[in-house]
């Protein structure tokens, strides 16, 4: 008899870890496959899409389902609606300082003059706003370092929470379609090479499972 | 005095605690919304049918990626990398587009010289390249802009060696300017040193795919 009961404790006791481990297996390849779904979509187009990993932390540049540059996130936090797993289109980019496209003049040596006019990486905003289809807003920022760090960072954490919660409550009163909110905090060199290499019209999409 | 204080300090705590009312509401209903989202793993199907759905998706994009030689270039950091599938085989520095816009002063056509970002694929292979100098050099350069088959656009020795082309006018060339490799500073055509275009040019073949980002 006690042979028997104890068979049936481990026999529950078996069940009881195998069906929650199951129901993960089965909840993680169903994202898994949501997620190949959004890269198939892509991949099969010939331009560059973007996929920002908020789970993982990473904003990477691809081709042809090929990570081509991958860029570290450091912080980040989400406001709002959960984004769909679907293709987005950037709409535009917003910054305070806009990078200026330099009007060419007539030169003679040419080689001389480009020195001083070409547009790099350097001169990309390090702050500014991404703007995509289906009301997701994106506010990427290069964390400063030191003191200036530290009060941009002050001022965007006090902005970021009360400018957030006001236009909720604002789409709320209006009756607009909800919005998602993402803040992204990046190296300063990788927020730029981000604004360089992210265009109107690319398409990308976004991971993030607040659930897991 | 003591009154302005405090009506000033009363002020503060007022827009304080609206606004902490506010952040609190605000998170209170964007949380509710996201509670109420499906969860990114929701939905039907078992263990082995989801199994082999991925496993074939993965197929799939897997299957999309470049074979053989293929070129990869990074527009802000300069740098071009020939690739066998997905190895590298040879980095180079480059020189890319300025994003320097030209206006036309007669009329309103405008150029902005950037490299174009995407895929693109070598569509011609060619040596000692001549310049055909389209409409903006001339205005560049403040010049009368000749007919179209004027032999006055035509300039032999500023492309390098070799070109490549890989369509609407876009190249990748030699350069006169090396010092320069490494900057963007070309018209939209990828600048390249002479050891490593001649290595593009002797190991990639026309159809080669181009990515650049």
């Amino acid at each position: 008899m006690r042979q028997t009961i104890s068979a049936l404790l481990i026999f529950v006791c078996l069940v009881a870890s195998v069906v929650p481990a199951v129901a993960d297996e089965l909840y993680d390849l169903r994202k898994e496959n949501r997620i190949l779904d959004a890269e198939f979509a892509l991949a099969k187009k010939p331009s560059i899409y973007f996929v920002f990993d908020l789970d993982k932390s990473l904003a990477q540049f691809r081709a042809r389902g090929v990570t081509h540059r991958e860029l570290n996130i450091v912080k980040w936090s989400a406001w709002g609606r959960i984004p769909t797993l679907k293709a987005l289109s950037l709409l535009r980019k917003e910054a305070l300082v806009k990078p200026t496209i330099k009007t060419g003049d007539s030169i003679a040596d040419r080689a001389v003059k480009k020195d001083a006019e070409a547009q790099e990486l350097k001169d990309m905003p390090v702050s500014y706003d991404l703007f995509f289809e289906d009301n997701v807003v994106m506010h990427v920022r290069g964390r400063m370092e030191g003191f200036k760090g530290r009060i941009a960072d002050l001022w965007d954490s006090i902005y970021w929470r009360y400018s957030r919660a006001i236009i909720t409550l604002v789409d709320q009163y209006r009756k607009n379609p909800s919005s998602t909110y993402i803040y992204l905090s990046m190296n300063p060199e990788e927020a730029q090479a981000l604004y360089w290499a992210f265009q109107e019209n690319f398409e990308s999409f976004i991971i993030h499972d607040p659930h897991r | 005095m003591k009154a302005i204080v405090w009506f000033l300090a009363g002020i503060v705590v007022i827009v304080a605690v609206l606004f902490s009312a506010a952040e609190g509401i605000g998170y209170y209903l964007s949380s509710s919304a996201a509670k109420g989202a499906p969860r990114l793993g929701d939905g039907g199907g078992d263990l082995k049918s989801l199994k082999d759905k991925n496993l074939k998706l993965k197929a799939r994009v897997d299957a999309l990626a470049p074979k053989g030689v293929n070129i990869v270039v990074d527009t802000a950091r300069n740098i071009l990398w020939l690739k066998n599938g997905s190895e590298t085989v040879r980095q180079a520095v480059v020189s890319c587009g300025t994003g320097k816009k030209l206006v036309d002063p007669a009329g309103k056509r405008e150029w902005v010289f950037d490299t174009p970002r995407g895929e693109h694929s070598v569509q011609v292979k060619k040596v000692a390249p001549d310049w055909v100098k389209p409409d903006w050099a001339f205005i560049e350069d403040g010049e009368p802009i000749p007919p179209k088959n004027s032999t006055e656009r035509i300039e032999s020795g500023v492309l390098g060696d070799y070109a490549l082309g890989i369509g609407n006018g876009y190249y990748l060339h030699g350069t006169l300017y090396k010092r320069l490799l490494g900057r963007n500073v070309s018209h939209g055509c990828i600048r390249i040193g002479d050891e490593d275009l001649e290595a593009l040019y002797k190991n990639v073949p026309i159809g080669a795919k181009v990515t650049i980002y």
